[in-house]
């Protein structure tokens, strides 16, 4: 009897700390306050996607709808660290579901704001590459020109003098 | 003879069309580049009613339970989208002020509003609040102050005698990407530039 006690104390113990996590399950407690995280962490990162596609040339009126959604995704994670600061059962459930809204549209903006980004400075580069084109092409043309001016000249007299009417004087000589 | 004249003309030729080119260049880049602008962020506060005809530390008093709505008006003139905090806190005429450089964190804070703002907009952002109850301690009267429906906070250690001379003060903050935390005020050419407002009120 004796040599059992021991062993039935540490039963004991062992059901103890079982009932502790019973009452306050740590896994789902960790679970949330890491989807908190996450969610903070998506808005940050979505945030510096919308800088970079800036950036890269992305207009205002393509990001404007993108930063209402992620204000939309900041109230979601403000609800949910309220939610977590109720520190009961419904507040957890709720503080991870709208965790996981923030996170999901977090995700969507980052990903649109790098497609613009991307779209944006293939459509910069074309843009600025015909620019810098046209202006070769107008030096070209104008070193012609320059060049060319007094063969122009000729030339514009000559269409000048084709073009002009010949004057017989009205017959008035031919008699 | 002829030759040469080529070779003349050929050299004229690139001279003028390497000349033209770098004027037509510079030309295309000054067109193509940003037009240089002053970047700031400029934080403003207004109601409908209860401003109105708002004189500082004069006439403004707030009664427990009223909930008075006020609207912050934030532009964002950065040239790039920003992440915004506005933290409230109280003082009274007797502690100290933010400045251009510091921020007044030795006051309690009664709460904080984040929000992202594009490039060039304005952003508006209500502001609700309610002085849920008051207390007096050692001859001073401290508020117990709700912001936005959030639970409800004292002013304590800010007391002020027959509940007069308080004043509400609000920051802005902007977030930092490289050190991933806010900062008072924006990042201006040299140095971070401080902004903040106050509106003085007496608690009835």
């Amino acid at each position: 009897m004796r040599t059992l006690r021991p062993r039935s104390l540490t039963l004991l113990f062992c059901l103890l700390v079982s009932s502790i996590f019973l009452i306050n399950p740590p896994h789902q407690t960790w679970a949330q306050s890491s989807e908190l995280a996450t969610a903070r962490q998506d808005l940050v990162q979505a945030f510096q996607s919308i800088q970079t596609a800036e950036q890269q040339g992305a207009s205002n009126t393509d990001l404007l709808p993108l930063t209402a959604q992620l204000n939309t995704a900041l109230q979601y994670e403000e609800a949910a660290d309220v939610y977590s600061r109720q520190g009961n059962a419904t507040g957890s459930a709720l503080s991870l579901q709208y965790a996981l809204k923030s996170i999901d549209i977090s995700t969507q903006v980052s990903f649109q704001a790098q497609r613009l980004g991307s779209t944006a400075q293939t459509t910069s580069l074309y843009r600025t590459t015909l620019f810098y084109i046209l202006a070769i092409i107008l030096a070209l043309l104008s070193a012609v020109a320059i060049l060319e001016m007094n063969r122009i000249r000729g030339a514009l007299r000559r269409r000048r003098i084709l073009k002009a009417k010949i004057d017989y004087g009205d017959g008035r000589h031919a008699k | 003879m002829e030759m040469e004249d080529t070779q003349n003309r050929l050299t004229l030729f690139l001279v003028i069309f390497v000349s033209l080119t770098a004027i037509f260049s510079s030309v295309t880049f000054y067109a193509m580049s940003a037009r240089p602008s002053q970047s700031f962020i400029g934080l403003g506060l207004y109601s409908q009613r209860d401003l109105q005809r708002y004189i500082p530390n004069s006439n403004l008093t707030v009664a427990p339970g009223q909930t008075l709505n006020w609207t912050f008006a934030i532009t964002n003139r950065m040239n790039k989208e920003e992440f915004v905090m506005i933290i409230t806190r109280i003082g009274s005429n007797s502690t100290l002020s933010p400045n251009a450089t510091t921020p007044s964190t030795t006051l309690p804070q009664l709460g904080a509003t984040e929000h992202f703002i594009n490039n060039g907009e304005t952003s508006r952002i209500n502001f609700n609040w309610t002085i849920e109850s008051s207390y007096q301690t050692a001859g001073l009267t401290y508020l117990n102050v709700s912001i936005n429906g959030q639970p409800t906070i004292s002013s304590a250690p800010v007391g002020t005698a027959s509940g007069r001379n308080f004043r509400l003060i609000f920051e802005l903050w902007t977030f930092d990407p490289v050190s991933g935390s806010f900062q008072y005020g924006y990042p201006g050419q040299t140095s971070q530039v401080g902004v903040w407002l106050q509106v003085w009120f007496n608690a009835s």
